[in-house]
């Protein structure tokens, strides 16, 4: 533990301060502080981590990772082929795109995996659809209306008092979340838990009452309210001093990233982290401002990786990326490309061994639309997250038959 | 029909029945309807709530509505991405002024039951502008859900079965004959009429043989351009109209069964066998009762709904009317446990403090963060309701409804990090020329960092006009505010802001709070400590 770094009883010992504001120390601190104090996040085994980033729109995984000695991937995209001598050559078939050199070097320490070939049977095309199959795990004729997160939580997770079981930073929480109960908390940063000044939140401390009433809405709202008084100024306070060992580009993405970073060093009781990084659907003139979404998915990824290794926090975090498909192997007419089926996944952190999982795509063996047809159902990545890294059952929460994909964890 | 007891009304009763019929509380309100018996206030409400003028459309609403991104076979690709950018930019400007106009007719009207029941009717026949995308669309179906809001429901479920935004969000105008989709005859049973386990897998089956080949066209007496369409072109493009109407083409108009009858059924006996199943009034009757918040321990409201709405061929006022006169609703265990929803929460803070406000984009950003954003339902199923709207993350922003509402301003933790500098540019791979492009974005500042810079990026700053425009004056809401001694100005204020009976904690605290403050400060204050506390949230 480093000297700067605040951890859980720094967290405590802030969330403590909070008695200085009741007359006496009302019974919701006293239950915040177990909830705290057990380590590592109450009522769950271990302290992992697991950090999802979403590409939205469906980022075009064939010039991620450029398959640039096959003929087809050039002669399907005359204009926006990345240049066979532009990639970071991987092996003898595929690499990088020239954007990503930050996640290049990451594969060359052997920090990072990359699932390839990712889909589901019977592709859907539409955004909202594919969206939906993939945060809810479901397949492509079936419709769930809560997401795979959201039932582990209903279902591994019950015991775990945390009021931040799961945190995602946007304005929407996504279906991913969506479960019985709501266990994630939604935000576009950190300050939503910030209420001003001592005498703000002591006046409110006042108002929660520590006895129930009778009435369970009242209680329930009750609690609640001593749960967000219990994380109020704590997080925010936590990340604003919480130091990170790794310098993050400006942008929105990368930012985010940092807070993540900060407030898993401060020990802030969340099982899973969500953040999106948008603008992948490229139907037009794409080649430049997907190099530009490329690089600070590259750089974002990387530095916080980088991070969380010099805290000596990765082995306790897993990063996974998903997108809702990648895209068609011809480019459409106007310089960019069409909605399309199997993408690939990054993983990196946690336990995952590093390298490829799973076969290419065939160029050549495309479906009736024109599209990759994918070798590995997302479900059994999904399978092996929840069975090796958060070591649940996976089949309580998602279809019995979707087998773990082998060899994911080393 | 037999009158309910009416002995125990009491000014309580009355607050509690406005409360939850409408958005807050009105003083004004309680002044009509005290003098009356609880029989005849029920009948006031619902006759009001009936004959409620229809607001005026927005204006950007066009009859007919035409395709302004309609692709044929000839259409260039740019002038199809010409079209298609502009008709998606239409649609979201649309979009944001539909929100503007629903919550300005909830915070204005003088009838809010009418807006109660068609929030209640967008909730139970859900589609959302994210798959809908037509804003047009979206609009008609909240004309039509308002039109029936108080109606006949077998009148209600034929049009929203045919309404467009339905049939494009459940796939109806996308099933044939030879091969129909499921999709809307499944949630027809399960979430808008019947509930689960009623009905069985053929039954789906032969109700979406019974549905198939309806379509959205033009106009009759529409000319169409002579011009051919590539048939691979996906719904969005080709649509001429919004329009119901049966393509016998795509009809399968063979014999059906269902529910016990036989015959070529379509549409009107799809309907009319949903309608008066017998599951449908217990399951309607079940929602309400949900939705208003009554506790029902023995079903006894839910058995009398049911009668009425059997009794009267399916009409959903002798519902209500049963629902609102029962003892269940005005018992203790009804009382004062309703969880607002975030717009009744917002509405309601609204008409309660007599605020002038413009309903801007940081309204429904607001609205959506605290998990109700207006044509935008999480699911088919709607919004679930009750405790699911609270978590600790939109707890900690209902907290903040006073920095909207009170002081104008977008809460804390509603800016995305790194705002301003959000969107990545390409940086340069040489080293130097790098930090020199960082150095230029963080503003010249030597050694800038991007994280020390990170905390500055999250203070708020508005490009292009304020989130929100909220004004507040307390002298509005009580003229004479500045000579009211504390515990007078206090007992106002909680009593005009709250519909459940006051809790001596809140009132001393709040009576503290106005010890700590003088002047003009103090009314926000009080008021500001009422809005962040778990009292504020039920009715």
């Amino acid at each position: 533990m480093t000297a700067n770094r605040i951890g859980r009883r720094g967290f405590l010992r802030q969330a403590g301060t909070l008695a200085a504001f009741g007359l006496t120390v009302p019974s919701f601190l006293q239950q915040s502080r177990a909830i705290l104090n057990a380590a590592p996040i109450a009522g769950l085994p271990d302290d992992r981590v697991l950090v999802l980033i979403q590409l939205a729109g469906g980022n075009d995984g064939l010039n991620t990772l450029v398959p640039y000695a096959d003929d087809l991937y050039h002669r399907s995209r005359p204009k926006l082929a990345i240049k066979s001598e532009d990639v970071l050559r991987i092996d003898d078939y595929s690499g990088l795109h020239p954007e990503m050199y930050a996640l290049k070097d990451l594969w060359d320490q052997g920090e990072l995996a990359i699932v390839q070939n990712v889909g589901y049977p019977n592709p859907d095309r539409s955004h909202f659809r594919s969206t939906e199959i993939w945060e809810t795990a479901s397949g492509s004729q079936q419709s769930l209306a809560t997401g795979w997160i959201g039932r582990y939580f209903d279902n591994a997770c019950e015991g775990c008092p945390s009021p931040l079981l799961g945190i995602q930073f946007g304005e929407r929480t996504a279906q991913t979340f969506a479960g019985e109960k709501p266990r994630c908390v939604t935000m576009s940063n950190p300050e939503l838990f910030g209420f001003g000044g001592d005498q703000a939140l002591s006046s409110l401390a006042r108002i929660h009452a520590s006895q129930p009433t009778g009435n369970s809405a009242f209680d329930f709202l009750s609690r609640t309210g001593n749960d967000v008084l219990a994380a109020s100024r704590s997080i925010s306070d936590a990340v604003k001093s919480q130091q990170t060992t790794a310098t993050y580009l400006p942008f929105h993405f990368s930012q985010t990233l940092r807070v993540v970073a900060q407030m898993i060093a401060a020990e802030v009781p969340t099982r899973v982290y969500y953040v999106s990084l948008t603008g992948f659907d490229h139907h037009a003139t794409q080649l430049k401002s997907h190099a530009t979404l490329l690089q600070d998915l590259s750089e974002g990824l990387a530095t916080f990786v980088a991070d969380l290794k010099g805290m000596g926090l990765l082995d306790r975090t897993l990063v996974m990326t998903f997108s809702e498909f990648g895209r068609r192997l011809a480019e459409n007419q106007s310089e960019g490309t069409d909605h399309g089926t199997a993408n690939l996944m990054f993983l990196s952190g946690g336990a995952v061994k590093p390298g490829f999982h799973g076969e290419r795509p065939s160029l050549a063996n495309l479906d009736q639309v024109g599209d990759l047809v994918h070798s590995i159902d997302f479900r059994s990545v999904y399978a092996s997250v929840l069975s090796s890294w958060l070591r649940v059952d996976h089949r309580q929460i998602m279809a019995p038959e979707i087998r773990p994909l082998a060899g994911l964890f080393g | 029909m037999e009158k309910q007891p009416t002995g125990r009304w009491t000014p309580d009763d009355v607050r509690h029945l406005l409360g939850r019929t409408g958005f807050a509380v009105d003083e004004s309100q309680i002044a009509r309807f005290e003098g009356l018996s609880r029989d005849d206030a029920v009948e006031l409400l619902l006759r009001e709530a009936r004959q409620a003028p229809v607001p005026a459309a927005p204006e950007w609403v066009k009859e007919p509505w035409s395709n302004t991104e309609r692709r044929y076979k000839d259409t260039t690709s740019e002038e199809f991405r010409r079209m298609h950018g502009m008709t998606n930019g239409r649609y979201s400007r649309e979009t944001a002024d539909l929100r503007r106009w629903w919550l300005e007719e909830m915070i204005a009207t003088p009838v809010p039951l009418r807006e109660i029941m068609t929030l209640f009717w967008h909730g139970h026949f859900a589609s959302s502008i994210g798959k809908v995308l037509v804003s047009q669309a979206m609009f008609q179906q909240n004309a039509t859900q308002r039109q029936f809001a108080l109606g006949n429901f077998r009148e209600l479920l034929r049009e929203m079965t045919v309404d467009p935004a339905m049939m494009i969000y459940l796939d109806l105008e996308d099933s044939e004959g030879q091969q129909p989709n499921e999709n809307y005859a499944r949630e027809l049973f399960e979430l808008f009429a019947l509930g689960h386990g009623q009905y069985s897998q053929q039954d789906i089956q032969e109700t979406a043989r019974a549905l198939s080949g309806w379509q959205l066209g033009p106009e009759p007496g529409v000319e169409l351009p002579q011009r051919e369409t590539d048939p691979e072109t996906s719904r969005r493009f080709t649509r001429d109209g919004l329009v119901p109407q049966l393509n016998a083409d795509r009809h399968d108009s063979g014999s059906k069964q269902l529910f016990g009858a036989t015959g070529n059924l379509g549409l009107d006996e799809v309907v009319a066998l949903t309608a008066h199943h017998p599951a449908c009034a217990s399951f309607l009757a079940g929602k309400l009762i949900a939705f208003f918040g009554v506790d029902d321990p023995n079903q006894s409201v839910k058995k009398r709904m049911a009668a009425a709405y059997r009794d009267t061929h399916c009409e959903i006022t002798p519902m209500l009317r049963v629902l609102f006169t029962s003892d269940e609703f005005y018992s203790p265990n009804s009382r004062e446990r309703l969880i607002k929803s975030p717009v009744v929460l917002f509405v309601g803070a609204c008409r309660q403090l007599q605020l002038e406000v413009e309903i801007t984009s940081g309204v429904n950003r607001y609205l959506s963060g605290l998990g109700q954003e207006l044509f935008n339902p999480p699911n088919v199923k709607g919004w679930p309701g009750g405790e699911t709207w609270i978590g600790a993350g939109t707890l900690a922003l209902r907290y903040h409804l006073a920095d909207v509402v009170l002081n104008s301003q977008e809460p804390p933790g509603m800016d995305p990090i790194g705002r301003g500098r959000g969107r990545p540019i390409p940086l340069p791979k040489d080293p130097a020329a790098r930090q020199a492009t960082l150095r230029n974005l963080m503003g010249g500042r030597p050694g800038g960092s991007g994280n020390e810079e990170g905390g500055a990026m999250m203070r708020r700053g508005q490009p292009g006009g304020p989130a929100i425009q909220i004004r507040f004056e307390a002298a509005r809401l009580l003229p004479d505010a500045d000579s009211l001694p504390n515990e007078e100005l206090v007992t106002r204020l909680l009593s005009r802001m709250l519909t459940i009976s006051v809790r001596p904690e809140l009132r001393t605290a709040a009576l503290e709070v106005a010890t700590q403050y003088t002047g003009n400060a103090r009314v926000p204050a009080i008021v500001r400590l009422i809005l962040s506390s778990p009292d504020y949230q039920l009715v």
